[in-house]
């Protein structure tokens, strides 16, 4: 008997659904558990890097201070910067959105809660390492963007350096995956009739947020990529002794650290423009221009990023483009905040404490922005560089921007977790000496700043005029972080004993607030079909209706994890999303990985491998749990609507996933193409010597990727057709070609390419191959697995997604492989 | 509108970042050609009293704004026809943001227009 009652739904559905306990844990992969681990590890990075920024103060505090020396001085901003921009503002926003969405799309999980569980793994173990090197005083130390040539073994000999370029190389990891998550997740898995033009505003940011992440990252990974194989293998990319350019790691980090400004600060406007129209109790005005302004924003953030190069003697006209692209970036933020104060406007705004912290975010982001448009104009920005100006400016887009709105919402769906109400006037008294301790220390230091107080310095003389500003500086950030140290106290309070409530205690309008509280584990006893952008609105009844299981797929009658995909523009439902169950699959892969980054990092070369071994085993592992051995009954969701299961359909998230995972890679690959021209056209006397392929063996390489692409599309087709012999001959067809390949990439590497530790033209030519080499033997093992997959009878005409798959990954490596090749061999000296 | 409308796709969301992606591939084309210019000595050739690498930036520059308005036309003629849930706002948006990225491109290449290249 299935049951009926909201009490029976309930039982049932957490039965299945519910969080592990003890050991098993670490198996969970519910969005719920994954999104809180990230924002409490997050947390507790921001308190970490809140204790740095103390000691910062407290050796600025009076001038030539013995309190730290200059050596823990350098380590100490350095960790300070780099824990709360990569392990507590990216990993926060990460796991805000992997909590909420779901909730606010109306599903039951995100498209694929083993990857983000994968993901927190990463970020964990990433920046573990970090955190272990500090505690051993071999943090890193030259700087948060790490400019070469400081970073490089001539000048930090040590392995700090190595620490941040492993660490936030294996935390980026985690972003990425993220980010694949959340675009998939925001495209696909939505309840019914949730089309785009009903999506709350907070989907929209998240999704444009998340596809930023996957162009901007990469660059970064593949700087620091490159700088690692420079420190450990003396591959010169950097070195102008050799051919190597020290700018090429400027531009390769500013190309993601400017976009990553705008990537920490649109999920917290996303914050403001939700929580705005439920405090105004009204709507929000503008939906469509603000989809629009961030659509904008996202791309000119792309274009900003030589601003920050701007005193180091680019020719004016290229700091032209750039200055005019900064000042452009302006108008989508303004359109942002004019619809703010319009719904304002537009509404009658109730004060409350989420609104508090929201005025908080107002009044000191303005400020942080006047000061960027000050920096952005070129003449300022050459008076300006290095001082604690632009300290003072980086903190007020920073907190302003990004922390005031993010503690607005941390009071905002708190008691979407905990079921209770803060407890007001602790939170109160926290917001004011954070507000006023966060203004008496950065506002007085845009003044130090113009006195021409250098950052990074770790101490001064007496008589500069520099010693009453900073001792104000050193006191406000004590008063910040009392006020930090009682809003923690107050969440604890709250979470404890905090007043209980019913539904809905703000009035929102969307679905996270349907739902009852504290969130079950399986968010949605049936899944409602919306019908407006403000569900709460058109039907008060909706949380009783959703939990009395008149929406679709109620409750779990086939013992299934299940929610909902739609078609991405409509929100038509199209199929039936059958979820994992725990698993502690991704744990293990990202152990692996642990195992490799650690090894590296400890130069114990040899045990490297073993750790891609362990990780490549348990990612096999993981694809071969997918899907099915037999062709699946359409799944009757309710309301008389029958559907067919995801991974019989064409439009498999899975597939799409693919899709973005390579664009993040094309994204990595053309950065690193970028490199080549890059070093090409600035580097003196290039090319010393030269690659001389021989013609035979590029025309070899370039036929045996193209035959691998042709043939796994054949197998493709063959599989619809349902010829499964040709299909498996096209198969292996495909595998031959990608091992010929294999064999002639090794031979171009070992036989014609130069020595890559010779110069940068061969180090960067030689990264190239090993780009396509690796490529091609992930083609080798995926026609491999589809093979396997094939003959164990995991592929039909319905269950095509490995097949798919495959074709996808070839096409991509032909088409990266000989766009490559072409670009090397049609470069001075390529051919012989 | 007429009887050739039909709903609105996923991919009929690539208008909503078209009009942008060129004015990325215009920003690209002419801060690298920009380089390479200088690099290869494009500066000292030329003719009517421009140097060559100031025509290939113009052309450069003209041509991706030229191709960020053309999209515009097609794009109206299109989104006229979607019809269904979400239509007018992916309209109203895609419209919004393809006027926005010529703007952006006329406005962030216009320095090619009297800077001095290679300075
Ligand atoms: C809790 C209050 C905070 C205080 C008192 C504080 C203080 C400081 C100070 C004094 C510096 C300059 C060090 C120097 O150049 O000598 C600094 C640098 C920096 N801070 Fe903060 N900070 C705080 C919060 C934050 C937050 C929330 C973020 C980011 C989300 C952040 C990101 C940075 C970055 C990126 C740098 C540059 C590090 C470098 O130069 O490599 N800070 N901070
Ligand atoms: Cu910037």
């Amino acid at each position: 008997m299935t049951p009926t009652t909201p009490v029976g739904l309930h039982r049932a559905l957490d039965a299945i659904w519910r969080a592990p306990r003890g050991i098993a844990a670490l198996s969970a992969v519910n969005h719920s558990v994954v999104g809180r681990r990230f924002i409490i590890t997050a947390f507790i990075y921001f308190a970490i890097g809140g204790v740095l920024a103390m000691l910062i103060r407290a050796q600025l505090a009076r001038p030539e201070n013995p309190f730290l020396g200059a050596d823990a001085y350098n380590q100490i901003f350095t960790m300070h910067g780099t824990v709360m921009m990569f392990l507590f503002a990216i990993p926060l926003i990460e796991g805000v959105a992997l909590y909420l969405l779901p909730k606010i799309l109306g599903a039951r999980d995100l498209a694929y809660p083993r990857l983000s569980a994968f993901g927190y793994w990463c970020y964990l173990f990433g920046g573990t390492i970090i955190l272990v090197a500090m505690v051993m005083g071999v943090a890193p130390d030259s700087g948060w963007f790490m400019y070469t040539p400081l970073a490089s073994s001539t000048y930090t000999p040590g392995i700090n350096a190595d620490v941040w370029l492993l660490g936030i190389t294996f935390v980026e990891i985690s972003a990425v995956c993220a980010a694949v998550e959340i675009v998939v997740t925001v495209l696909k898995v939505r309840t019914a009739g949730m089309a785009l033009s009903r999506m709350p505003l907070m989907a929209w940011y998240l999704l444009v947020t998340a596809a930023m992440m996957l162009i901007a990252f990469p660059p970064l990974i593949l700087g620091s990529v490159l700088l690692e194989m420079e420190r450990a293998f003396n591959w010169p990319f950097f070195d102008p002794e050799r051919g190597g350019a020290p700018l090429l790691w400027q531009h390769l980090f500013w190309l993601f650290g400017h976009p990553e400004v705008y990537i920490i600060f649109l999920p917290a406007a996303g914050a403001v423009s939700t929580l705005i129209p439920v405090f105004a109790r009204t709507r929000i005005v503008g939906y469509a221009w603000i989809v629009a302004a961030i659509i904008a924003l996202a791309f000119l953030s792309f274009g900003l990023w030589v601003h920050h190069m701007f005193a180091t003697g680019i020719p004016h006209l290229s700091l032209a483009f750039f200055s005019a692209a900064s000042m452009l970036v302006a108008v989508p933020t303004a359109v942002q905040v004019f619809a703010w104060i319009a719904t304002l406007m537009r509404g009658r705004p109730q004060m409350s404490l989420p609104m508090l912290y929201l005025m908080g975010f107002f009044s000191v982001f303005i400020l942080g922005g006047l000061t960027g448009v000050m920096l952005a104009l070129v003449p300022f920005n050459w008076q300006a560089h290095d001082t604690h100006f632009v300290v003072a400016h980086l903190h007020y887009v920073l907190i302003g921007g990004f922390v005031f709105p993010m503690l607005a919402a941390t009071y905002y769906w708190l008691p979407l977790m905990t079921g209770r109400l803060p407890v007001f006037s602790v939170s109160k008294a926290a917001f004011w000496l954070i507000f006023l301790g966060f203004h008496g220390t950065f506002l007085i230091m845009h003044f130090t700043g113009l006195m021409g107080m250098p950052r990074r310095i770790f101490t001064y003389e007496s008589g500069l005029g520099w010693d009453l500003p900073n001792l104000i500086s050193s006191i406000g950030g004590f008063v910040m972080a009392a006020g930090f140290a009682l809003f923690v106290i107050d969440i604890v309070l709250q979470t404890r004993f905090g007043r209980r409530f019913r539904r809905n205690p703000w009035g929102g309008t969307g679905l996270d607030w349907a739902m009852p509280t504290p969130a079950p584990s399986y968010n949605f006893a049936s899944l409602p079909l919306v019908t407006g952008r403000d569900p709460l609105e058109d039907n008060v009844r909706l949380g009783a209706d959703i939990a009395a299981g008149k929406g679709y797929l109620a409750g779990a009658p086939r013992g299934e994890m299940e929610t909902l995909c739609v078609d991405m523009a409509t929100g038509e439902p199209e199929h039936v999303l059958l979820l994992p169950k725990n698993d502690y699959t991704p744990f293990w892969m990202a152990a692996g990985l642990a195992v490799f980054f650690t090894a590296f990092l400890l130069s114990a070369y040899w045990v490297a491998p073993l750790g891609l071994v362990i990780a490549t085993a348990f990612g096999w592992r993981w694809l071969w749990s997918l899907g099915a051995k037999s062709d699946p009954a359409l799944i009757d969701a309710g309301q008389g609507l029958r559907l067919p299961v995801h991974f019989a359909v064409p439009s498999v998230p899975t597939l799409l996933g693919l899709k973005y995972f390579l664009a993040a890679n094309a994204a990595f690959y053309g950065s690193l193409l970028f490199g080549f021209l890059f070093l090409w056209t600035t580097a003196a006397g290039w090319p010393p010597q030269f690659l001389n392929a021989s013609p035979v063996l590029i025309a070899g390489i370039a036929i045996s990727l193209a035959a691998a692409a042709i043939f796994a599309t054949l197998a493709r087709r063959s599989n619809s057709r349902e010829a499964n012999g040709a299909r498996m001959i096209w198969l292996a067809g495909s595998l031959a070609a990608s091992l010929a390949g294999l064999g002639l990439l090794m031979g171009l590497a070992i036989m014609d390419a130069p020595p890559p530790d010779t110069h940068a033209y061969a180090a960067i030519t030689m990264a190239i191959i090993g780009y396509v080499i690796l490529h091609t033997l992930l083609g080798v093992m995926f026609a491999a697995y589809t093979l396997a997959r094939c003959r164990a009878g995991f592929v039909s005409s319905l269950r095509s997604t490995d097949m798919r798959g495959t074709a996808i990954w070839q096409l991509y490596t032909a088409i990266t492989g000989i766009g490559g090749l072409a670009l090397i061999i049609l470069a001075p000296g390529g051919l012989a | 509108m007429t009887g050739q409308s039909r709903r609105v796709r996923g991919t009929d969301l690539v208008w909503l970042v078209a009009g942008f992606t060129v004015w990325a591939a215009g920003f690209s084309a002419v801060y690298g050609l920009h380089a390479v210019g200088c690099r290869a000595g494009w500066e000292e050739a030329g003719f009517a009293g421009l140097s060559a690498n100031r025509i290939v930036l113009l052309a450069a520059y003209l041509g991706h704004s030229a191709l960020g308005a053309a999209l515009y036309f097609p794009l109206v003629r299109i989104a006229a026809r979607w019809e269904g849930l979400s239509a007018r706002t992916i309209r109203q948006t895609a419209i919004m943001v393809t006027l926005a990225a010529v703007i952006s491109t006329l406005w962030t290449g216009a320095p090619v227009l009297f800077l001095e290249t290679c300075r």
